[in-house]
């Protein structure tokens, strides 16, 4: 008996073992794939066999957000970019917070991101060598189509104003997302956020936040492109589209080389170089969604800044 | 009464039971002997209602729930051995009381009444054998099947099965072992196979 | 980020921060009552497929045992769209509450309460129906004497569910909607502190979510030994 459980123990140790340097292996073989629309659990290891990668000419990582990466654009400059350069790019999309986070940790090479106050910020602290504007849009209050609170067509602060004091269902991204930071800044101009139980967070992208406004009948504010992307499938409407504080810049920084020997700064510059140049501006400024048009380009017909 | 005729037991091929003609009347002590592989468990099986698929005649008179087996290597639930004794009890909803007096009465007769609120678990194999025979004895059933119940017991155990079965004076008894049985136990025996 | 996860960790415990308390006795209470749920109706499931045969029964154990390994982000998309305005539930107007949640997590443990507690009933002694039988009890007493026998591996079955839904993240996060202090649980709560870049805070949260795993796991061994004792 004695014996016949030292063997089954023996068996499985070196099953334990084989098995676990079979992992070993294959994650060691693993990088991130080449446009990782990440969820916000599977961020890849920065450290590893990328880190020899990087260092050759060959590779960069962008991070950027969730809603960037599902408007579609970057399927549309990257392959340009990669094929110009002989290059891959490996996008990784998260929240802004995190994307933020990767930057400072340097496990990244350059961000798009748009969230200008979180930017400034991040460039003030050092984190980033140069910080170009992109493009833009815009931003949206949605809601539903009976408008309970009748605000459709009114100006924004009213507008914020009136669902705060009638206690109208509003949803908040309340994820520190870029979307967020700016709702937050909006509710500041209407004298505060709500404080009652029809405000709502949901802790959640930008997508899942819509689905739910329109299931709960309730306000939200969105980016143009995660609406024009989703508003078929929705029952909700626009409530205030115009206004200077729903203006959404987008912008590029490169990622200070100090932070890691890993950075690829050179090929990070370019790729921000490329941003601004005439090729993908105009791309940028022509892509369509839906037969909308997204994005504006901020930098056509202009040269490059430092 | 029962009354076997022609009876064959097969599992696949092979023929694991044959037995051409049983009878035991009312409160008559019979053996069943036999080899290992003879048989005698599968016997036995057939009549406790075991073994639905048999080929000849198994006629019992007394009701079902008025036959208990015991098996060659009996299982004791879970509990104390008081509460094994009182299983079949409760399930004639026997007041609570009465059931302890009577499975204590019957744990006395087998010599085994000190084990009463032990766990099963602890027992020693003639121990457990005991109380799960007197488990089925304090039900006072009309058709008593035991399964090679003295293996395992020494001189003393089995006197103790002795003199409990004497106290069933109504039961019919079918005792099955691999070899004759001592003295005082049946009247008389059958061989199998029985052909 | 692990040490500093673990610091976190502490620090969230001995300050007590009510969203993190919130959301641990969110996750705890809503997985026990749907695992409590399964249980009632997957181990009288497991029994019936062990006991009777009836057409289809073969089918049903192949199903339970591919039940259990459906992603919860395809239960949750079921859920939703039953449960949507859209969908043939809307008007009971669950989504986004608790009770959604519950639902999903009950779909997510039966099949693995089926199955496990079906195996401990196939493996259960012969002997110990036919003694049962033997002495007289009815279908009541012998089932109830059945689900003693098989005791532990019954418990580990509950215990498995109960891990998996505790520890679960798409039916919380599709037709919870992660909202602070409504539907928010220990692994949304985990899920948006790293969307947020706050990764030491995640992980905090993931290790609470594992130390309530671990002392439930030791509370069931002590169980257990303490059965174990009781005999000799």
């Amino acid at each position: 008996m004695a014996a016949h459980f030292a063997n089954v123990s023996r068996l499985t140790i070196v099953t334990a073992l084989l098995f676990l340097s079979a992992l070993l292996f294959l994650s060691a073989g693993c990088g991130p794939d080449p446009d990782a629309s990440s969820t916000p659990q599977e961020l890849p290891a920065a450290g590893g066999e990328t880190a020899a990668d990087s260092t050759s000419s060959s590779v960069i990582r962008l991070a950027s957000t969730t809603s960037t990466r599902d408007s579609g654009l970057f399927e549309v400059l990257l392959p340009v970019f990669e094929k110009s350069h002989n290059c891959r790019v490996y996008l990784i999309a998260v929240g802004t917070g995190s994307a933020l986070r990767l930057g400072e940790a340097g496990d990244v090479d350059v961000l798009v991101i748009h969230a200008p106050s979180a930017a400034e910020a991040f460039m003030k602290a050092g984190h980033g060598i140069r910080h170009e504007a992109v493009m833009h849009n815009s931003f949206l209050i949605v809601g539903p189509a009976a408008d309970p609170a009748d605000v459709v067509g009114s100006e924004l602060t009213p507008c914020l104003k009136k669902i705060k004091d009638q206690g109208h269902k509003f949803l908040s991204r309340g994820d520190d997302s870029g979307t967020h930071m700016r709702e937050l800044a909006l509710w500041e101009l209407a004298g505060g956020k709500p404080d009652g139980k029809e405000y709502l967070e949901t802790g959640q992208g930008m997508g899942p936040t819509l689905v739910m406004a329109d299931e709960m009948q309730a306000y939200t504010l969105v980016d143009q492109g995660t609406w024009l992307k989703q508003k078929e499938k929705l029952e909700l409407v626009p409530i205030v589209t115009e206004g200077p504080d729903l203006l959404n810049p987008y912008s590029a920084i490169v990622i200070n080389p100090k932070k890691s020997k890993a950075i690829n700064s050179k090929l990070a510059a370019a790729f921000v170089d490329f941003l601004i140049s005439d090729e993908a501006q105009k791309l940028i400024d022509g892509y369509k969604v839906n037969g909308q048009k997204l994005f504006h380009a901020d930098r056509l017909n202009a040269e490059i800044v430092e | 009464m029962i009354q076997i005729t022609n009876l064959t037991v097969t599992k696949g091929e092979h023929t694991i039971c044959r037995a051409s003609a049983v009878t035991a009347m009312r409160g008559e002590r019979l053996g069943i002997v036999g080899p290992n592989g003879s048989g005698k468990s599968t016997l036995l099986r057939v009549m406790a209602g075991f073994e639905p698929d048999f080929a000849g005649d198994c006629r019992i008179t007394s009701p079902r729930n008025e036959t208990v087996f015991v098996h060659q290597s009996p299982f004791l639930f879970r509990g104390t051995v008081l509460s094994n004794v009182e299983y079949g009890l409760a399930a004639r909803s026997v007041s609570r009381s009465d059931r302890r007096t009577l499975a204590l009465d019957w744990l006395k007769r087998f010599g085994i009444a000190a084990l009463a609120d032990r766990q099963v678990n602890g027992l020693s194999g003639g121990e457990a054998r005991r109380v799960a025979v007197a488990r089925a004895c304090v039900l006072k059933p009309q058709l008593l099947l035991l399964d090679e119940p003295l293996a395992e017991l020494d001189a003393a155990g089995i006197d103790c099965v002795r003199q409990a079965l004497a106290a069933l004076p109504d039961s019919t008894i079918l005792i099955a072992s691999p070899t004759p049985l001592p003295s005082g136990f049946v009247e008389k025996s059958v061989e199998l196979p029985l052909d | 980020m692990i040490r500093d996860g673990i610091s976190e960790a502490l620090q969230l415990l001995l300050q007590r921060d009510s969203s993190v308390i919130d959301a641990a006795i969110r996750s705890l209470w809503v997985s026990a009552l749907a695992v409590s749920l399964a249980s009632l109706i997957g181990i009288e499931l497991g029994l019936l497929l062990s006991r009777k045969t009836f057409p289809g029964r073969r089918s049903m154990i192949v199903l339970s045992r591919v039940g259990m390994s459906v992603p919860t982000v395809l239960i949750g998309l079921l859920c939703f769209g039953m449960l949507s305005r859209r969908g043939p539930f809307g008007s009971l107007e669950l989504l986004y509450t608790t009770w959604a949640i519950v639902i999903g997590e009950f779909f997510l443990a039966l099949p693995i309460v089926t199955t496990l507690s079906h195996g401990a009933f196939q493996r259960l002694d012969p002997r110990v129906v036919e003694t049962a039988r033997t002495l007289g009890a009815g279908p009541v007493q012998r089932t109830i004497t059945c689900l003693r026998e098989t005791r532990l591996a019954l418990g580990l079955a509950v215990l498995t569910a109960f891990s998996r839904c505790f520890t679960e993240l798409g039916i919380a996060m599709m037709v919870g909607g992660n909202m602070p202090g409504r539907t928010r649980t220990l692994t949304t709560a985990t899920a948006l502190e790293t969307s947020r870049g706050e990764f030491a805070r995640g992980v905090a949260m993931s290790l609470i979510l594992l130390l309530i795993a671990l002392l439930l796991a030791l509370a069931i061994a002590m169980f257990d030994r303490s059965e174990r004792e009781k005999s000799s």
